[in-house]
């Protein structure tokens, strides 16, 4: 298995932040997503640069929408899960789990 | 955190930003709103600045996965595919550009073309007469054998024994060669004799210097053999002319000099013989000499004495100039006590690449000088350019304010900036040389070495194409760099700023504009100015007196002797040709005379008179011509005193001659020189009576001193080929076919080698003079056309950018004409401070060519007023235009558009 192939940790967070989010996926609420669940605070550098990574890897799209007023008319970048995204999140988990087979958490 | 941002991103992530700010901002107030805005903006700087220094780096890795498609549009990147690509896009841009101002681009491309074109010109004449070795094998490896007498005395010729000898003895060459030039008279099959030029050359000539055979075989040892059979080698050029196709070759047998010759090959076009602007065509055995170089109709090979050939050799790769002059001496040495001669005499090698060419050195110094002259035109042409495109950049300054906004850098910038001129410039190159090559063919008839016509072979070859790629590329980043200079001044927000009224350059960029027209003028006025001198150098030639009757005679040279015949055949033909020439209609006078007049050489002999003492060093040696009676008549020369020569001053009657006005004041001070005697050579010679004195005529050429010379009659000398001249009574041009055709009726056997005016005839004397004048004149005027477009084009944009001042100006009650004044002072103004750069970089030029110049002072303040009268003519013609527009601005127009 490649190493392109396998997802950091804050990549799967990243990737699984846009699949909760859908539609409404860009750069405020998936950080904000991130950080509710996971109770850690994220740079928006940080983030931008795994997006930028996720998107040259083919997992995730993004697009630019129309300017709102409340970001000073600033356009919004939109993200969304590619199918190679999810099927990466779907082998990352099934490798996950395969490591945790026949291992009760209270063994630890 | 801008800076530290991929600009393609900067929005987004800016605005994410912005949005939780705001969101913070309204739920816990300002104070935590900003602490967490710094917490954000240090922690996103370093992974910021890690993208950002992967998308400027080419890292194979980074490059073979896909870049995300709004990245790929960003100006700012510098990967190599993706330069490549955006210099695609800047010059599918550039040609978007270039073709929305066809006039613009036309009138700047044009420029370079004659910028370009005409340096190249100059180059390739250059180029073909200077540089250019012989086409030949190796001519590196040529070396040419001199002798030198004493410090002054070096002579380039050599006896034929001379040359076996040295041949026979050498060690250091590969061979040594023999060759001579001569004028031969061919008559095709059927055809009209004709004068063509040959060299006589020794068997080793065509296996040593190697000229390129196309068809048949050189001229090879057995040829060169006494008794040998005839034979001879043609030109392809010559060949084509008069058998066709050289591919269908075999051996053909032609008429030369009476004899019948086979003629065995035929040599590529591009060898024109040994001498540079020489068009030799035909090549014969120098064993052949006595029918082929019939001059002397001695037989000249057993003569240790008479010095005729050239010598030649091509060293062996081992020797060097000075072992192979050493060898040679070595062999004079063992030579000399058998030869008798007065003087030893040292040899010397000279580089024989060029053969034994006067071209080269004769012309490389003035070819040099118009080429800088041409080169300043093109300097006024890349100023044209320049100032052309620094108005279009200044047009664009809203175009590239917009792309620096949105963060091109200047450098991107200045590339998208430096492809359009590129293109221009490969346009401008690529037409210019097209021109270059047209123009130089038809420059090289200008040429002339001494009064012959010069065949060169100009064209493209790889020295030309350098030059004009060199000066391409020169000029056009020359012109380029101005524009790019002010863009990389311009500060983005005052061209944005400024909306919708068009930007302007800022004073920068308009005063270097003004720059570049007065530079133009500047360089015009210093080139006219040189050129008038060369104008007037021309005039102050041409009316030099002659003592000829210069518009009313005609002359034909003709060449009996070329024909076998014999002395008395040779006098009666001559005298046949007087009657016949004289009784066309419209001639007044004919007459032959052996020199032709002012045609640089001519017949010298020693000369004794009696009681007359020479001072020390005193040349007694002076010019003579022999003429039949008629010759006075026919050019126009006035006796003085005594009688003209008759037809009773033949062989068997007392010798007699006429002398010049200069030799009876010289040698007969004091009494009349009709009645004295001289001698040619020794007292012991026969004398001679002085019976008539006539007026002064130039000899030789027209920037002679008068000197001494006198006239023989031909009936009392041995008659050698020479010139008919016919009197006429109108123009000679007009007349000259019916007396070529009167001429050649006499006997077809003798040839007409040449035909001329004697206004032309002395104009061969001034040749060099109406080159550099013709081609100073046509640079000049190049410049100045150059200069006028410049001022033009400047003019008309300053008006367009200053309409809106034009309207408030005529709104606040200005007549049209205060404004035509405003226009047309400006442009005055300009013309007039490049003319006095002008005068003085005019005055540096002139003492350049002082040496040049006759009659006229490097300083001629004739030449100075007329340019300076000149430049400011056109300059007001070109801004004439200009300021009629601006006269006409509508106010209400141009206030509406505010």
């Amino acid at each position: 298995m490649s190493r392109a192939d396998s997802l950091g940790e804050f990549e799967q967070s990243v990737l699984l932040a846009i699949a909760h989010l859908g539609d409404d996926a860009y750069g405020v609420s998936v950080r904000r997503e991130i950080e509710r669940r996971t109770q850690r605070t994220i740079a928006v550098g940080a983030l931008y640069t795994a997006l930028d990574r996720l998107e040259r890897k083919g997992y995730v799209s993004s697009r630019m929408s129309d300017p709102t007023p409340e970001r000073g008319g600033r356009s919004k970048r939109h993200f969304r899960l590619r199918a190679a995204g999810a099927s990466a999140l779907r082998q990352a988990r099934a490798r996950i789990n395969r490591m945790w087979d026949g291992i009760e958490e209270s063994e630890i | 955190m801008n800076w530290s941002t991929v600009e393609a991103d900067r929005q987004a992530v800016v605005g994410d930003l912005v949005e939780e700010f705001t969101a913070l901002d309204e739920q816990f107030g300002a104070e935590r709103a900003r602490r967490w805005f710094w917490h954000q903006a240090v922690a996103s700087v370093i992974p910021g600045l890690r993208r950002r220094v992967r998308e400027v780096s080419w890292l194979p890795g980074f490059r073979a996965s896909t870049p995300p498609r709004h990245l790929a549009s960003t100006l700012h990147d510098f990967s190599k595919d993706r330069v490549m690509n955006s210099v695609w896009q800047d010059v599918r841009f550039s040609w978007r550009t270039i073709r929305r101002r066809p006039l613009v681009t036309t009138v700047a491309v044009l420029s370079l073309v004659v910028g370009i074109s005409m340096s190249a010109v100059v180059f390739s004449l250059l180029d073909a007469a200077v540089l250019s070795p012989l086409d030949v094998k190796e001519p590196r490896r040529l070396a040419l054998v001199l002798n030198r007498r004493g410090p002054d005395n070096v002579n380039h010729n050599f006896s034929y024994p001379d040359f076996v000898d040295y041949r026979a003895g050498q060690r250091t060459f590969v061979d040594l060669v023999a060759y001579s030039r001569t004028d031969l008279t061919v008559r095709p099959p059927g055809g009209v004799a004709e004068v063509i030029h040959g060299e006589l050359v020794s068997g080793s000539f065509f296996p040593t210097i190697g000229p390129r055979l196309i068809a048949g075989r050189g001229i090879v040892e057995s040829d060169d053999q006494p008794g040998a059979a005839p034979v001879i080698v043609m030109n392809e050029v010559l060949w084509r002319r008069l058998f066709g196709d050289p591919r269908a070759f075999q051996p053909k047998s032609l008429l030369v000099n009476d004899r019948e010759f086979a003629v065995v090959g035929v040599v590529e076009a591009t060898f024109h013989g040994m001498t540079i602007g020489s068009n030799a065509r035909l090549w014969g055995a120098v064993n052949q000499q006595q029918v082929l170089n019939p001059l002397s109709g001695a037989n000249l090979l057993p003569r240790r004495g008479t010095s005729w050939l050239t010598i030649m050799g091509r060293l062996k790769p081992d020797a060097t100039f000075e072992t192979g002059a050493a060898d040679l001496n070595r062999i004079e040495a063992s030579l000399a006590p058998a030869m008798k001669r007065q003087e030893k005499r040292q040899l010397f090698l000279e580089p024989g690449e060029q053969g034994d060419s006067s071209l080269p050195e004769r012309t490389a110094l003035p070819l040099q000088l118009l080429l800088g002259a041409a080169l300043l035109v093109l300097l006024v042409a890349c100023a044209n350019v320049a100032n052309l495109l620094l108005a279009r950049a200044t047009d664009r300054g809203r175009e590239i304010a917009v792309r620096t906004a949105l963060g091109a850098s200047r450098a991107r910038i200045s590339r998208l900036l430096l492809v359009e001129t590129l293109m221009l410039g490969a346009a401008g190159s690529a037409l210019g040389l097209l021109a270059a090559v047209w123009m130089a063919g038809l420059a090289v008839p200008l040429l002339s070495d001494y009064g012959r016509p010069v065949t060169l072979d100009v064209g493209l070859n790889w020295r030309v194409l350098l030059f004009a790629v060199a000066t391409g590329v020169g000029s056009t980043i020359l012109a380029g760099l101005a524009p790019v200079f002010n863009v990389s001044r311009s500060r983005p927000a005052g061209s944005l700023g400024e909306g919708g009224r068009g930007a302007s350059a800022g004073p920068g960029g308009a005063r270097l504009r003004r720059g570049l027209v007065i530079l133009q003028f500047a360089l015009s006025l210093a080139l006219i100015v040189s050129a008038a001198l060369l104008v007037r150098t021309l005039m102050n030639l041409r009316a030099i007196p002659t003592g000829f009757d210069l518009h009313h005679v005609a002359l034909l040279s003709v060449d009996p002797v070329a024909a076998q015949y014999k002395a008395p055949r040779i006098r009666q033909y001559y005298a046949d040709a007087e009657a016949r020439l004289a009784s066309v209609p419209g001639a007044t006078a004919a007459g032959y005379g052996r020199v032709i007049p002012v045609g640089f050489g001519g017949s010298r002999t020693t000369l004794t008179v009696p009681r007359y003492q020479p001072v020390a060093d005193e040349d007694m040696e002076i010019n003579y011509n022999t003429v039949s009676p008629g010759y006075f008549a026919a050019l126009g020369i006035s006796i003085i005193a005594g009688r003209a020569l008759t037809e009773g001053d033949i062989e068997g009657r007392p010798l007699v001659a006429v002398v010049n006005e200069t030799m009876a004041k010289r040698y007969w001070p004091n009494g009349p020189a009709v009645g004295q005697i001289i001698h040619e050579g020794e007292l012991t010679d026969p004398a001679i009576e002085v019976v008539g004195v006539a007026r002064d005529v130039k000899y030789r050429m027209l920037r002679e001193e008068a000197r001494p010379s006198f006239y023989r009659p031909v009936g009392q000398r041995r008659p050698g080929p020479g010139v008919m001249h016919v009197r006429t009574a109108g123009n000679p041009a007009t007349l000259m076919d019916t007396l070529r055709k009167t001429l050649a009726a006499v006997d077809p056997a003798v040839p007409i080698a040449e035909a001329l005016t004697l206004r032309q005839q002395t104009d061969l004397n001034v040749n060099d003079e109406r080159v550099a004048m013709t081609i100073g004149l046509a640079l000049a005027l190049a410049a100045l056309l150059l200069a006028a477009v410049g001022l033009y084009g400047s003019m008309s944009y300053t008006v367009g950018q200053r309409a809106r001042e034009i309207g408030v100006r005529m709104a606040l009650g200005a007549v049209p004409g205060d404004v035509r004044r405003l226009v047309l002072g400006q442009g005055l103004r300009l013309a007039i401070v490049g003319s006095a750069a002008g005068v003085a970089i005019g005055i540096g030029l002139g003492r350049r060519i002082e040496d040049r110049l006759y009659g006229v002072s490097s300083v001629d303040i004739v030449s100075l007023v007329v340019s300076v009268a000149v430049l400011a003519s056109v300059a007001l013609v070109a801004s004439w235009a200009p300021a009629r527009r601006a006269s006409r601005v509508d106010p209400v127009d141009v206030l509406r558009m505010e």
